[in-house]
């Protein structure tokens, strides 16, 4: 069963975001930062790995967010998500994610040649719906405290337009919820 | 837009992050663990349910082989056998919940049954894993007694002694006119604790070793009645005795565990490590020194270490033993087929350009033999002169003991062989020893 490296990756972005934050470049570059009052939505195609008992259940949300700067570069962000479809390794139980939400606190590096990095931590609440041949169907929920990382690619021609791939923990305790995000983020400045 | 930020913002995200962390740690604080435990049940039965592997019903019985039946004061374990949906079964004893329609007639606890006093309980047994299914069982408690003055024993035959064996006893007939085994209810004990043991009482026997080839004698008591035994070995099984992991050969400073392999007929030949049983002791424990059943090496020389059975004055089980001093007096290598001796190894070794592949091999000299070094991959080459890296000067293959080096410009090598004399940690246990190589 594949595992989802997140850790490490983790890991390595909070290191960069640290070193960018910490660099003078970063007071210079208030052009390509998002300045405090900046607002942004974004949605995105969420791949998510349920890991219960030895079983793993990969489910598929559409993510949406947005959120607002309250300093240079500093945002916090709302996320709600709805499950689309699911991929389960059993034929007598399919689980899939009912719905999603999670409250950010977003820390960013300035766009580097339309290039960021971010790292945001809060809180995720992830309802789970089972069902299984008996048409039953029955509600899990978990929450606690859930962070990622992830990185940005500006467009080109459109510079209010991000793409950005991020990886979250949503939930680590007896079971756990990690999830890989792929999506356009807009801000409004 | 001033990108200053005041006071009030500063404080403003302080108090949602602060707000953030206090409602994850709450919210974390319950409900998840019940809702993990559900979700982990719904994949183990779903598992169950793909591999066929459901419970479809369950046989509870109890493990000494009466049938519904225990008398006041018995006690007896109980057993269950889950009949899977792909038709197979599986023991289930431990996987289950018991519980007793009235303990004041039929008490449960932990899988063991008491009858307390005459009548009938219902016994309820539950799985859970992968799926719940209850089964109960109608049990009936006796107030009958034994009929017969005096129990029969099935002893084993033969009997060797220092060996594991096996009895029970026959089923007797109770005044209620069951026929019943009583060998789970019946306590065991001899007179003499240094010329038998009970090792295991189990529902269906009982497991002893006898330490004498004297008459042993035991009380078997049921329901407070005394039924004295008695047993005499019989010949002493054919035993052979070796080193663990073969050989009888042993380094002065290594400890090993002794294996006895005795060899009796009964239902065939049996054949059990029986060294736990026996009494060790060294001819000469200068050379070897035996502790349970541990023999260590001291000092050089032959040795005998022999093996009693308890009083049994024959000698049991012997092993020769060969006590090796290992004494390292440093690490010698080979150039090809040429040994580098210690007076040499403080120079240069020339090798020639445009030489084949030159094959390198190092052994730890230890005094009476010889140890060939492996793990050629630890080993350290370093260029020693500013002529080049090591793959400037010559391109090295590491074999699994040897190393092979096929020359490729002028310079100096230095190859750092290494022998862990004791294969510890213990760094102060790490010998080396440097060839020096001059490519010309």
């Amino acid at each position: 069963m594949a595992s989802f490296p997140i850790r490490p990756f983790i890991f390595i972005a909070t290191l960069l975001s640290l070193s960018v934050a910490l660099t003078p470049s970063y007071a210079a570059n208030e052009k390509r930062s998002n300045q405090r009052g900046d607002y942004y939505v974004g949605v995105g195609a969420n791949y998510t790995q349920l890991l219960i008992g030895d079983a793993e259940f990969n489910p598929t949300v559409i993510r949406l967010r947005g959120g607002v700067f309250v300093l240079n570069n500093i945002a916090l962000e709302l996320q709600l998500g709805k499950g689309i479809d699911s991929d389960s390794p059993f034929d007598s139980l399919d689980i899939e994610i009912d719905q999603l939400q999670a409250f950010y606190a977003r820390f960013q590096s300035p766009t580097q040649r339309g290039f960021r990095i971010y790292f945001q931590g809060g809180y995720a609440r992830t309802e789970l719906l089972q069902s299984d041949h008996s048409d039953d169907e029955i509600n899990n929920s978990f929450s606690g405290i859930s962070y990622g990382f992830g990185f940005e690619d500006q467009f080109k021609y459109y510079k209010p337009l991000y793409f950005y791939f991020e990886a979250n923990q949503l939930f680590n305790d007896e079971i756990d919820i990690n999830s890989a995000n792929l999506g356009i983020r807009y801000t409004f400045n | 837009m001033n990108c200053t930020p005041s006071k009030q913002s500063i404080q403003a995200i302080i108090q949602a992050c602060l707000f953030v962390i206090t409602l994850a740690g709450l919210t974390a604080c319950g409900g998840n663990s019940a809702d993990s435990d559900e979700l982990i049940q719904s994949v183990i039965l779903a598992e169950a349910t793909d591999n066929g592997t459901t419970v479809e019903s369950l046989n509870l019985f109890l493990q000494n082989g009466n049938d519904r039946i225990i008398n006041e004061n018995e006690t007896a374990k109980l057993g269950a056998t889950a009949i899977l949906t792909n038709g197979s079964s599986s023991d289930a004893t431990e996987a289950m919940s018991w519980s007793s329609s009235d303990p004041s007639i039929l008490m449960e606890s932990n899988g063991v049954l008491t009858g307390i006093t005459k009548g009938t309980a219902t016994l309820t047994g539950t799985i859970f894993t992968p799926n719940q299914i209850t089964t109960e069982l109608l049990i009936n408690v006796s107030d009958a007694e034994i009929v017969p003055s005096s129990l029969e024993v099935l002893w084993p035959n033969p009997a060797p002694p220092c060996t594991t064996l096996s009895t029970q006893i026959r089923p007797v007939e109770f005044t209620d006119g069951t026929v019943r085994n009583v060998t789970e209810w019946a306590t065991w004990s001899t007179s003499n604790a240094t010329q038998a043991e009970i090792i295991a009482l189990l529902p269906k026997e009982v497991d002893f070793v006898l330490y004498t080839d004297q008459e042993v004698a035991f009380n078997i008591n049921v329901d407070d009645v005394d039924y004295p035994q008695f047993l005499t070995a019989t010949e002493a099984p054919q035993v052979s005795v070796v080193l663990q992991d073969g050989g009888t050969l042993l380094a002065s400073g290594e400890t090993r565990s002794l294996q006895a392999i005795s060899v009796y007929p009964a239902n065939g030949a049996v054949t059990e490590s029986i060294e736990q049983y026996l009494d060790w002791s060294s001819d000469f424990p200068s050379i070897a020194s035996v502790e349970n059943t541990n023999v260590t090496g001291v000092g050089s020389g032959e040795t005998v270490i022999r093996g009693r059975c308890g009083d049994i004055e024959e000698e049991f089980a012997t092993l020769s033993l060969d006590v090796i001093s290992i004494d390292f007096e440093g690490i010698v290598f080979f150039i090809d087929d040429e040994e580098i001796g210690s007076g040499e190894i403080s120079q240069y070794q020339i090798i020639n350009i445009g030489d084949e592949e030159t094959k390198i091999r190092a052994f730890a000299d230890l005094g009476q033999f010889e140890v060939q070094l492996e793990d050629t991959e630890d080993w350290e080459v370093t260029s020693v002169d500013s002529s080049g890296s090591v793959s400037d000067i010559a391109s090295i293959r590491y074999e699994e003991d040897h190393l092979l080096l096929t020359p490729l410009s002028a310079g100096k090598l230095e190859i750092k062989a290494f022998f862990d004399e004791d294969e510890s940690d213990d760094d102060n246990a790490l010998k080396e020893a440097v060839l020096k190589l001059e490519i010309k």
